[in-house]
């Protein structure tokens, strides 16, 4: 284990995977020489030159469209997009021909493409850079939606992503990029599809991605106090989503409260509390509850901006309506 | 408009309740969610909330303390405080078309007021709110999936419950604390026994009740020879009644299932052996479960019982410990009791009861007519007919019989007891 940040256990899995498999190559406006505009591919350019990491011009559709062409004809494009909402930009291509290529060849075809981007509301970004969209690309058959919550996790989905035969989503909050945390060293890759229960508890489960993970812990640390227990889920990923580990939960606590701070209509927390709903209706002591961003384009002051994303005061307000259910 | 309390349904059963007292008198203001009159249905008594604020108004022709009355029947108002300058009640009822009120309507009262919906132009807010209220929200209490589970596999009627979830909502806790021993409140100083909803002496009353209604019981009773079986364990640590007759029960069961069986709705076949013993508290009988009595060696059994045991008089048992069963063993031996008749543990198939094991001349060679001193227990079985006839449950009675004269082919001999089971 070695203390790294997010980024830095990201650009690890990439590098490693670029030294192990010569067909992976990155594309994006400035993933060259300048090393991503986060640092994502910082020191490869050095190492492999302009024709594994590839600068690009602002067109989108275009590079997607490329790209989709590369991972069919065997390579394995890395798309970075700096923000995710400039991947809308492509969603043409990326919903008609990548997704369904794999379909349309009766599999003869696969699409090894990784697309990548920062996501989240919190730098007085404005509407046009703070996007999630994740679930999107859930809605979609044929997508992977990874969404690591620490540096190992981002580590180890970016070396599962980078092996795989499907187009992966790799959404990095920016809130996340700088966090620190324990990697392990060498070849580590994290499965799709595999929850990670974070916290034990009893009396209700806290299902929290990327970011809300780390301020659901801080308040079930400080609500433990009070002799509150909180079983924190971190999904990992949401395409596949694990909805056992949920399940298994919900069972033991009977209690469900759902956080994102993407939008709550058609969302994560909708799929996961009709997938609770379907499977364990009896385990349910209280209706499930969801924390979500306001549903509004998000605004550029940063005060504005504070009201609009869940936070530690709104998880604890929302657990204790949960539990006095 | 003024909010009518009427006789609520406690159970889907209850046509009728008792007015019991009034809690407030006529023309005292009452918050909302206060208790105005305790009432009593067939199986428990129960105090009536108001769902509103208001004054209440008794009409003449409310039924006087005592008397019975058909659910639904009108007891009083709650009249808002500007109306009351011009309510009369005896006027009769805003809805006099005979319906149960809006207390503890059906479901199709609900979807009926649901159509009937009025125009959202006219109309107080209340006048509004009242025909569409839900009868879930008014007597029949609200509860969560979690907790109907939890009380139908306690045996617990939740309908009479009081919910401590958001809206009086009842959820699992409120389940597991009115499945909970403990002491059964006895005012003494005038005689009679308390009626607090989770004491258990109304859970018994409710399950014995139950049981007795439902089932269709039929006791058979046999004596078995249990010297060899009595003798079988010489040591200090000598397991119990209750661990020998587990295994040796568990052996028969396994062997004739429709034992082991519940009665939801039909015949439902078990898929493991978990049986109940009937243990005397301070509080009341309560049955903690022996689980997977087949995997378990007599001395896990003896373990588990004395825990049980333990746990069931110091008031210490949880759901699961009480929850699940599918056969039970009583034990009145110990107070001179020979055969009797124990009530099924419902919706358990059948229920064994053991009776003392005493020593007596028996003719012991029935060719000969030769008498012994031998031990013998009387045993009485009574199951559902329903469930199974009566053949089957005595082949299954006699089973037992065999078992427990021949031990050494459940426990093995003395000298070598098997401590796995077999």
């Amino acid at each position: 284990m070695t203390e790294k940040t997010f980024t830095e256990a990201a650009r690890e899995a990439l590098s490693e995977a670029m030294d192990a498999d010569p067909a992976i190559f990155v594309v994006g406006e400035g993933a060259g020489e300048r090393g991503g505009n986060f640092e994502t591919t910082a020191g490869l350019y050095e190492k492999h030159g302009p024709l594994r990491l590839c600068d690009t011009p602002i067109c989108e559709r275009g590079f997607i469209g490329m790209c989709t062409g590369a991972a069919m004809t065997g390579a394995r494009p890395v798309v970075d997009f700096m923000f995710t909402d400039f991947i809308l930009d492509g969603l043409g291509e990326l919903i008609n021909q990548t997704s369904k290529m794999q379909y349309m060849s009766n599999g003869r075809l696969k699409m090894p493409m990784v697309l990548r981007g920062c996501i989240g509301i919190g730098h007085s970004a404005a509407t046009h850079h703070s996007g999630s969209y994740y679930p999107f690309f859930v809605h979609i058959p044929g997508f992977r939606v990874a969404l690591p919550s620490n540096p190992a996790d981002a580590k180890g989905l970016l070396a599962t992503a980078l092996r795989s035969e499907d187009p992966v989503f790799f959404m990095e909050h920016r809130h996340l990029l700088n966090l620190k945390g324990p990697v392990p060293d060498g070849e580590h890759r994290v499965p799709f599809g595999q929850a990670a229960v974070v916290r034990e508890g009893t009396d209700a489960t806290v299902v929290a991605l990327t970011v809300m993970v780390h301020h659901a812990f801080q308040v079930a640390e400080e609500l433990s106090g009070e002799g509150i227990s909180l079983e924190i889920i971190d999904p990992r990923t949401v395409a596949p989503l694990d909805a056992d580990t949920i399940l298994a939960s919900v069972r033991k606590t009977g209690r469900l409260l759902i956080v994102d701070e993407t939008f709550m209509p058609c969302g994560i927390g909708a799929e996961i509390s009709a997938r609770v709903t379907e499977h364990g209706f009896d385990e349910l002591d209280a209706p499930i509850k969801r924390l979500n961003g306001s549903h509004v384009p998000t605004p550029y002051s940063p005060s504005l901006e504070q009201a609009v994303v869940p936070d530690r005061a709104s998880i604890e307000e929302a657990v204790r309506e949960l539990l006095a259910e | 408009m003024p909010y009518e309390i009427v006789m609520p349904r406690l159970g889907w059963n209850m046509e009728e309740g008792t007015l019991v007292e009034w809690l407030k008198q006529d023309g005292d203001p009452i918050i909302q969610g206060e208790m105005v009159c305790t009432i009593e249905g067939d199986k428990a008594a129960a105090d009536v909330e108001s769902f509103e604020a208001g004054i209440l108004k008794i009409p003449d022709a409310s039924p006087p303390p005592g008397q019975t009355v058909p659910v639904g029947t009108l007891l009083g108002f709650v009249v808002a405080e500007h109306e009351i300058e011009t309510f009369d009640p005896n006027a009769g009822r805003a809805d006099d078309a005979g319906s149960e009120g809006v207390a503890v309507g059906p479901a199709e009262e609900t979807a009926t007021a649901g159509t009937s919906f009025p125009d959202p132009g006219t109309g107080t807010e209340l006048e509004r709110a009242t025909p569409v209220a839900t009868g879930l929200e008014r007597g029949a209490p609200a509860i969560s999936p979690r907790a109907r589970r939890a009380a139908r596999s306690a045996g617990i009627d939740w309908r009479s419950l009081k919910g401590t979830g958001r809206s009086g909502r009842i959820v699992e806790r409120d389940v597991i604390e009115a499945a909970r021993p403990h002491e059964a409140a006895v005012d003494w100083t005038d005689g009679k026994a308390g009626t607090g909803h989770g004491d258990m002496r109304q859970v018994i009353a409710r399950r014995m009740a139950e049981a007795h209604r439902t089932t269709a019981p039929v006791t058979l009773n046999t004596e078995a020879d249990v010297t060899a079986l009595s003798s079988l364990f010489e040591d200090a640590d000598r397991p119990s009644w209750y661990d020998l007759m587990a295994r040796i029960t568990a052996v028969a069961l396994a062997e004739h299932p429709v034992m082991n069986a519940s009665w939801r709705d039909g015949v439902v076949l078990n898929d493991g052996i978990h049986i109940g013993i009937a243990v005397d508290t301070s509080g009341g009988v309560i049955a903690p479960v022996i689980r997977d009595v087949p995997g378990k060696s007599l001395q896990e059994v003896s373990a588990a019982t004395k825990s049980l045991i333990q746990a069931a008089q110091n008031g210490g048992l949880t759901l699961d410990q009480i929850e699940g069963g599918t056969f039970t063993l009583t034990n009145l031996g110990m107070y001179d009791v020979d055969a009797f008749t124990p009530i099924i543990h419902y919706p358990q198939c059948a229920i064994l009861g053991l009776g003392r094991a005493v020593q007596r001349v028996v003719v012991v060679d029935e060719s000969s007519g030769e008498t012994g001193v031998r031990r013998m227990m009387a045993l009485s079985l009574t199951f559902d007919h329903r469930i199974v006839d009566g053949a089957p449950a005595a082949r299954f009675l006699q089973r037992i019989k065999q078992l427990a004269e021949e031990p050494e082919s459940v426990f093995g001999r003395a000298d070598g007891i098997q401590i796995r089971p077999s």
